[in-house]
């Protein structure tokens, strides 16, 4: 046998590792995400300098506003008017602005929104229901991305039948940017990695999810996002906006904006192809994504019969408020044995 | 794979000299010139997809980039890189993805798979996979891993056993696990008469 083994390294290399090469592109992939990084932590100050120049730009205004106001008190002048015009014009702005916020989007700008929600916010706080043809799930999430607090912990409580026999599974994901901690409460085991930071490679374009290269075989380069559990169907619904949305002629925007949870979303539904509607026992889809973030708020999956065989439902959610980052602390409950890596 | 430890001198050595990002990037690139194939193909006897082992080799280097001040100066660079890029196969391989195979996640993998067939299923059909090379896929993960970091990497038991964090005897008794199972599955040659 060893005689046998003694081979191994020649008789993989000259067959399946054949092809498996580390080329200049991989290099050169490493080198882009490096810059990228070091553009994005530049890019993270911006908030921070735009904010001192709003807020100094508010104490000038303000300081204008009260002179004219002071000036206009003291001398009757017939175009003293002038705050009543300022009051008018900030009317006016608001008003644009909501406008804006119901600004019609594309299906790219939806479907690039909710492969890319990483992006679009700094904390997230909520919980949500789902149902698969597989199983049934409750999870309840806090997830911070704000730099230097980066941190998150995920409960999920599902159930599922296998050989009609019904189980339980409880499992907790809590990670900071030091550590991350997978507990599953049933078999009362932990795994412990200091593998927590994410990979965050920057957003990526439609052309980089279903790319292709020189011969044609599909390159797909996968949004860094942290390590959320379940909580990754709702929050960074990367998966299922690849598979669903891929094929613009398969669904349409019903509306551009409703109202859910408090929170604006988009409304859209589509039919799935044959394959997939074999693997979800549905034929039809919809989906409410929050407009600002691209968090998949709620889904429904129906059959033939328009009947709701899968879906996902928010309870509740609060997104950019301030989270308690005393949850992200890494602590092994007493009794717990360490997972042994079994993976079989 | 890495012949010696003649680079890894240089590359301790840059390190201790509180590396600018133009050296850290010049260490960087030494670096996947002395480890690129070798971390590839470990992740591949890990997960056995190209493509995702291409995404965690290039994720194993830029976690050695990120974390290279936490280099020890007494410790070896290539168990630091074998460590880092199998941590990472793990983590895959533990993840929820991967585990729970969730109904999206299952329908993502088959749609890469329409379009172009796996590396696995390639070689399947072309049967160029040696009898061996399949037989040692075919063994559990536990097992495939020091058969692999043995007799493919070629590295020493204690070199094997700074890198998985196990003692000898769990090595050795894996080793020798692995090794009866294989022959008995080689002496059955029933992987591909059924």
């Amino acid at each position: 046998m060893d005689k046998k083994l003694k081979n191994l390294r020649k008789d993989m290399i000259s067959s399946e590792l054949k092809e498996v090469k580390f080329e200049n592109k991989h290099k050169q992939n490493i080198f882009e995400q490096i810059n990228i990084k070091k553009r994005r932590s530049f890019t993270n100050m911006m908030p921070r300098i735009l904010s001192v120049v709003a807020v100094f730009s508010v104490i000038l205004f303000l300081g204008i506003l009260i002179n004219n106001n002071f000036n206009a008190g003291h001398s009757p002048n017939p175009n003293n008017n002038v705050s009543q015009s300022i009051n008018q014009k900030e009317k006016e702005v608001e008003e644009k602005d909501s406008e804006q916020k119901i600004e019609t989007l594309s299906k790219e700008e939806v479907h690039l929104l909710m492969l890319n929600t990483v992006d679009h916010f700094d904390t997230v706080e909520g919980e949500f229901r789902s149902q698969t043809p597989y199983e049934t799930a409750n999870v309840e999430y806090t997830i911070s991305l704000l730099e230097g607090q980066l941190g998150g912990n995920v409960t999920t409580n599902s159930k599922f039948t296998q050989d009609n026999t019904e189980y339980s599974d409880s499992e907790s994901v809590v990670f900071n940017e030091k550590e991350f901690l997978k507990l599953n409460h049933d078999g009362k085991e932990y795994l412990l990695s200091e593998d927590a930071a994410f990979n965050d490679n920057g957003p990526i374009t439609l052309e980089e999810v279903y790319g292709e290269n020189d011969d044609g075989e599909p390159v797909s380069r996968k949004r860094g996002r942290p390590r959320v559990g379940y909580a990754n169907n709702s929050v960074f619904p990367y998966e299922i906006a690849t598979n669903f949305l891929k094929d613009y002629e398969e669904w349409e925007i019903e509306k551009q904006s409703a109202d859910l949870l408090d929170r604006k979303v988009i409304v859209i539904k589509g039919t799935l192809d044959e394959y997939s509607a074999t693997k979800t026992t549905g034929s039809a889809f919809k989906f409410w994504v929050d407009r600002q973030t691209g968090i998949l708020l709620k889904k429904e999956i129906y059959n033939e019969k328009d009947e709701v065989v899968d879906y996902l439902e928010t309870d509740h959610i609060k997104i950019n408020q301030k989270v308690d980052n005393s949850t992200f602390s890494i602590e092994i409950p007493d009794g717990y044995s360490e997972d042994q890596f079994e993976w079989k | 794979m890495p012949s010696n430890f003649s680079k890894q001198t240089n590359l301790i050595e840059m390190e201790n000299t509180n590396m600018n990002q133009v050296n850290a990037e010049i260490w960087l690139n030494d670096l996947m010139n002395e480890y690129g194939q070798e971390m590839i193909w470990l992740a591949y006897s890990y997960v056995r997809d190209k493509a995702i082992a291409e995404d965690l080799t290039q994720n194993a280097f830029l976690k050695c980039y990120q974390k290279r001040n936490q280099l020890k100066d007494n410790a070896s660079i290539r168990s630091w890189v074998y460590r880092i890029t199998i941590n990472g196969c793990k983590d895959y391989l533990r993840s929820s993805y991967v585990k729970r195979m969730i109904p999206t996640d299952i329908l993502q993998s088959i749609f890469s798979r329409k379009k172009t067939e796996s590396t696995e299923s390639i070689y399947l059909k072309n049967d160029t996979s040696s009898i061996l090379t399949e037989n040692v896929f075919s063994l559990a993960p536990k097992y495939r891993e020091v058969i692999i970091l043995y007799y493919f990497e070629e590295l020493k038991i204690r070199e094997i056993k700074e890198i998985l964090q196990l003692n000898e005897n769990t090595i050795k008794t894996r080793l020798k696990k692995a090794k009866e199972s294989l022959r008995k599955t080689l002496e059955r040659g029933d992987l591909y008469n059924g």
